[in-house]
């Protein structure tokens, strides 16, 4: 009799941790949405003119919020990154000027990020997202050290064709503002290889860590959809190295 | 008569549908979540509205493209040592080049060079045919000789440069080279090398205050 209380409340307690669980991680794109939809709250409260979520004027809309969040760009000196879902493309922006375009092979969005209408897409993506945390397995600057020879048989004994090129596989990991996730990866090495995946491993136990901990304190679960693009590694490695640590993103999408 | 077999294929088709469900509750709640409301639009506003974007998008086009030079611009990939000649929107050539290094090159603590082509927008500042390389102090630190003084005749090579030069300020130049094989590596000291073909259309299509961008 004791054994079977005990084994019901243990299964009720099972249950409820279960329920807990999955009501957090149900519910975590809604309060994600929610919260992307605070600019437009904000909007209304002032009066201002907000594009209306009709299915007519939507990709009018997105092409307008691209425009104006380009323009927004910084002008000074500065590279940008702009993704362009639609014709998947991955591009470099500098003061207003695509200087490089590389292919993305394959591309995955999140539902969360794909299903938005008009004005949730106007108030996330007609402004060029901040990148709040970057990640990735390529060597920013590879500088090579060498001590200056004394004498010129000292040189002659030193000198050596230049290497070839050498591309690792590609991995880079930037965080949006809004919490967007963009993972851009080498297409023959998912997730840059190796190295790569021991980024985005650490990254995803991060998470695992964040979610467990919001189901014992309760506390909200903070959704982070993710953009995952595909492109050749010598492409990636270039926009990395061009782009400055904490760089300006523009996303577009139909 | 259910057997123990029958249970337990019952209980794991349960396990594996609850999993199946469960897994797609998010995607679910999304979709839920993400029905928008669209208010109603009469025809008329809604051309209005149609009209009036329409409009904007021309205006924000034209600001854009305000940025875009009218004639030829250079674009350096310094990762993969390319260029890209540009016309406006339309690419003219793409080509190998050499680019910096990233040696940096250490006498002491006090004295070091590093030898990369530096990133970002620049002007062509200075355009010169059958450029004189005046050798900096780091080419004589470079290969172990002494370093001469400002203007003795060893610092002045004739022709190791090509047939033109184009100057981007602070010393560095997109110039020809000797050592044309080491085309597509990074092995300049910073300066953009190209080969004789290619320097010649750049030099005769760049203007003065044309714009290079590095990255």
């Amino acid at each position: 009799m004791k054994h079977k209380r005990t084994a019901l409340v243990v299964g009720v307690g099972l249950c409820l941790i279960l329920l807990v669980t999955l009501a957090q991680w149900v519910m975590a794109p809604i309060h994600k949405l929610n919260d992307w939809e605070k600019p437009i709250e904000a909007s209304r409260a002032k009066n201002e003119p907000w594009p209306v979520n009709t299915a007519p004027l939507d990709s009018l809309q997105r092409e307008l919020a691209l425009r104006k969040a380009l323009l927004e760009l910084p002008k000074k000196d500065s590279i940008h990154l702009l993704i362009n879902l639609a014709d998947s493309s991955i591009n470099l922006f500098m003061n207003g000027l695509t200087i490089y375009q590389a292919k993305a092979t394959a591309i995955e969005v999140d539902p969360l990020i794909k299903r938005l209408n008009t004005s949730v897409y106007w108030a996330q993506w007609s402004i060029p997202r901040k990148t709040v945390f970057s990640q990735a397995n390529i060597v920013k600057e590879p500088v090579i050290e060498k001590v200056a020879p004394k004498t010129q048989e000292e040189f002659l004994a030193s000198v050596t064709s230049p290497d070839s090129l050498i591309y690792d596989p590609a991995f880079v990991h930037l965080a949006l503002d809004n919490g967007t996730q963009l993972i851009l990866s080498d297409e023959a090495n998912k997730f840059g290889g190796r190295t790569g995946r021991k980024l985005y491993s650490a990254y995803r136990w991060r998470r695992r860590g964040v979610f467990l901990k919001s189901v014992i304190t309760f506390s909200q679960y903070t959704y982070e959809p993710k953009v995952y693009l595909e492109a050749e590694n010598k492409a990636l490695t270039a926009i990395y190295r061009a782009l400055p640590e904490q760089p300006k993103v523009v996303i577009y999408y139909r | 008569m259910i057997t123990k077999v029958h249970k337990s294929v019952w209980i794991s088709a349960s396990v594996v549908a609850v999993f199946v469900v469960l897994f797609n509750l998010q995607p679910l709640a999304i979709a839920l979540a993400t029905i928008s409301w669209s208010p109603g639009v009469s025809d008329s506003t809604l051309m209005a509205l149609e009209h009036t974007g329409q409009k904007e998008l021309k205006e924000l086009d034209q600001k854009l493209r305000a940025n875009v030079p009218k004639g030829h611009y250079l674009v350096v990939n310094s990762t993969v040592n390319e260029f890209y000649l540009y016309k406006g929107e339309q690419m003219v050539k793409k080509d190998i080049c050499s680019t910096g290094s990233y040696v940096l090159l250490k006498k002491s603590e006090k004295e070091k060079w590093m030898f990369k082509t530096p990133k970002g927008e620049f002007r062509i500042r200075n355009k010169t045919k059958d450029p004189v390389w005046k050798k900096p102090d780091w080419a004589f630190v470079e290969e172990g000789l002494p370093v001469p003084s400002a203007n003795h005749p060893s610092r002045f090579e004739y022709g190791v440069l090509g047939d033109y030069s184009l100057s981007l300020g602070d010393g560095y130049l997109i110039h020809g080279t000797l050592f044309q094989r080491f085309l597509g590596l990074p092995v300049t000291h910073g300066c953009i090398r190209l080969d004789d073909e290619n320097l010649e259309l750049v030099y005769k299509s760049l203007p003065m205050g044309s714009k290079v961008f590095i990255f």
